[in-house]
């Protein structure tokens, strides 16, 4: 098979990705293979991807402007590469974040375990009601409803604390 | 030790050791962590790379995980090494080869942390066979150490804050590489894959390959990091697996009573092809180390699974090239790759 490519050299690069279901295809000789830049292939860019589900409509061009005093880095720059520039980024752009959040993993709020010192915080946390609340709301949703049973027992139970 | 050592060692995550290894190659998970205020990698500005690898460095050199281990500046690999860290599993192909990022690799390869790829830390801990729960133990372990001693960024909403907002939360990524030969013969595989993705999982063939993924490796991991605990990932991929292992089982026995003259076929042809073969492409000796793997689980072949786990592994294009000791070109590569099949199955472990 000839390269995909230059269509001169034999293909020794093969790669196929499946990701869900969806197949490309690339027979490449390896010296194109090395001038597109790759060893194992990265066919498709997730942070391109990211770019496109933040909505233009969604921000105002005064929000596009917005900059994190800690880094310097832009929400713009954040919608063309889909990185952020240091972890004071999700305060300084947390209004255009939380929406997107909930876009990329259905959920905005953090149940995972805390570090260290800060493990006291998420005990007082879990006995929020409200977040509670969120939670049996999206087990429903999932149809999990073992899960939404559990949960609206604990609900009742600080209820009744209370 | 010494990165050239890895070559003719075997990783842990290679010995077929843990449960259910007949079917699921390894786990691993990874978490991306990063330090509180400072730039991650890609917007970083090299001074300051190098002074996050400062300061990550003697922690991780004192951590007794790393006691034995091995530590690889990037800015010094050349792109062979780096292809073998690739087919390692401990690098990612898009880990820069530039000043101010390092690898740090623990004994038997169990762990491993990349400094400053996407996020400041990335923490690996691999495993043979299905042992998501003990490298979830042995992860979380070493990261509330290392948070210890270096604080990382954290948030009570939003978790550990990552560069790239879909590894928010957990900062977890669990995943799996089963071999499923039996669902891809049998075709069952084209249901049981959209069903997984159905439930939030996250299929890609393994070694990048093709629509039937050659070699019917297939890494499976969590999607969403983000409300979702560790522990509630943990349990649900483990479980998944669990039941995914039972379809696969079924396949094979399916397989068996429908097909087995022509199962039986196919393995003896493949160890045929192994034993004689002059030039060995590298897709073609995956497919067929497949083939001979699924014969050896099916008993229809007696040889040892660790040749096999061996061979997956020195066959690749860095491996052999580690091997013969110098750079080849494709062709000298599958002749090279057939004699080391040859003469490995050949001294054989084949009782």
């Amino acid at each position: 098979m000839l390269c995909d490519e230059c269509g001169k050299r034999e293909a020794t690069f093969h790669y196929t990705e499946i990701i869900n279901g969806v197949t490309t295809e690339l027979h490449l000789c390896e010296l194109c293979a090395k001038k597109r830049g790759f060893t194992l292939p990265a066919a498709f860019s997730l942070p391109d991807l990211l770019g496109g589900l933040v909505e233009p409509e969604q921000i105002s061009p005064l929000e596009t402007e917005l900059i994190c005093k800690n880094c310097g880095f832009t929400y713009s720059n954040f919608k063309n590469i889909g990185l952020l520039g240091c972890s004071q980024c999700y305060s300084s752009f947390h209004k255009m974040l939380e929406p997107l959040l909930k876009k990329i993993h259905g959920t905005s709020k953090h149940v995972g375990k805390f570090p260290g010192r800060r493990k006291k915080e998420k005990r007082e946390k879990s006995s929020d009601v409200q977040l509670l609340r969120e939670k049996l709301k999206d087990a429903v949703a999932r149809e999990e409803f073992e899960t939404a049973a559990k949960l609206r027992d604990k609900i009742k139970e600080i209820e009744k604390a209370k | 030790m010494e990165l050239d050592d890895l070559v003719t060692k075997t990783s842990n995550w290679l010995k077929n050791k843990g449960p259910k290894s007949k079917l699921v190659l390894s786990s691993r998970i990874r978490l991306a962590r990063n330090l509180e205020n400072l730039s991650f990698p890609h917007w970083a500005k090299k001074k300051d790379l190098l002074k996050i690898a400062q300061r990550i460095r003697p922690v991780l050199k004192k951590d007794s995980h790393f006691k034995n281990g091995i530590l690889v500046e990037m800015e010094n690999l050349n792109s062979l090494d780096r292809d073998f860290l690739v087919e390692r599993h401990l690098i990612s192909p898009e880990y820069e080869r530039k000043e101010g990022r390092f690898l740090i690799i623990g004994e038997g390869e169990v762990i491993s942390i990349m400094v400053n790829e996407e996020d400041h830390l990335r923490i690996q801990v691999l495993e043979s066979g299905l042992q998501l729960r003990d490298c979830w133990l042995l992860i979380n372990q070493l990261d509330e150490a290392l948070n210890e001693a270096i604080g990382f960024a954290f948030d009570a909403d939003w978790g550990y804050l990552t560069a790239c907002p879909t590894n928010l939360g957990t900062g977890m990524r669990a995943s799996v590489m089963v071999h499923l030969p039996g669902l891809a013969i049998t075709r069952e595989i084209h249901k049981v894959l959209p069903a997984l993705t159905k439930l939030g999982i996250v299929v890609r063939g393994f070694y990048g390959e093709g629509s039937e993924a050659k070699g019917n490796a297939f890494q499976i991991s969590n999607g969403a990091t983000l409300g979702k605990g560790e522990e509630e990932i943990v349990a649900h991929m483990e479980s998944l697996m669990t039941q995914l292992i039972g379809y696969e089982e079924t396949a094979r026995k399916n397989l068996l009573s429908r097909e087995k003259n022509s199962v039986e076929n196919k393995v003896w042809r493949a160890y045929g092809i192994l034993q004689n073969s002059r030039f060995l492409t590298s897709q073609e000796s995956i497919s067929l180390l497949s083939t001979l793997r699924l014969g050896i689980e099916l008993s229809i072949i007696n040889l040892e699974m660790d040749l096999i786990n061996e061979l997956d592994v020195l066959t690749l294009p860095a491996h052999i090239q580690k091997i013969i000791g110098k750079s080849l070109s494709p062709q000298e590569r599958d002749r090279a790759r057939a004699k080391l099949v040859r003469d490995r199955l050949k001294r054989g472990k084949n009782v």
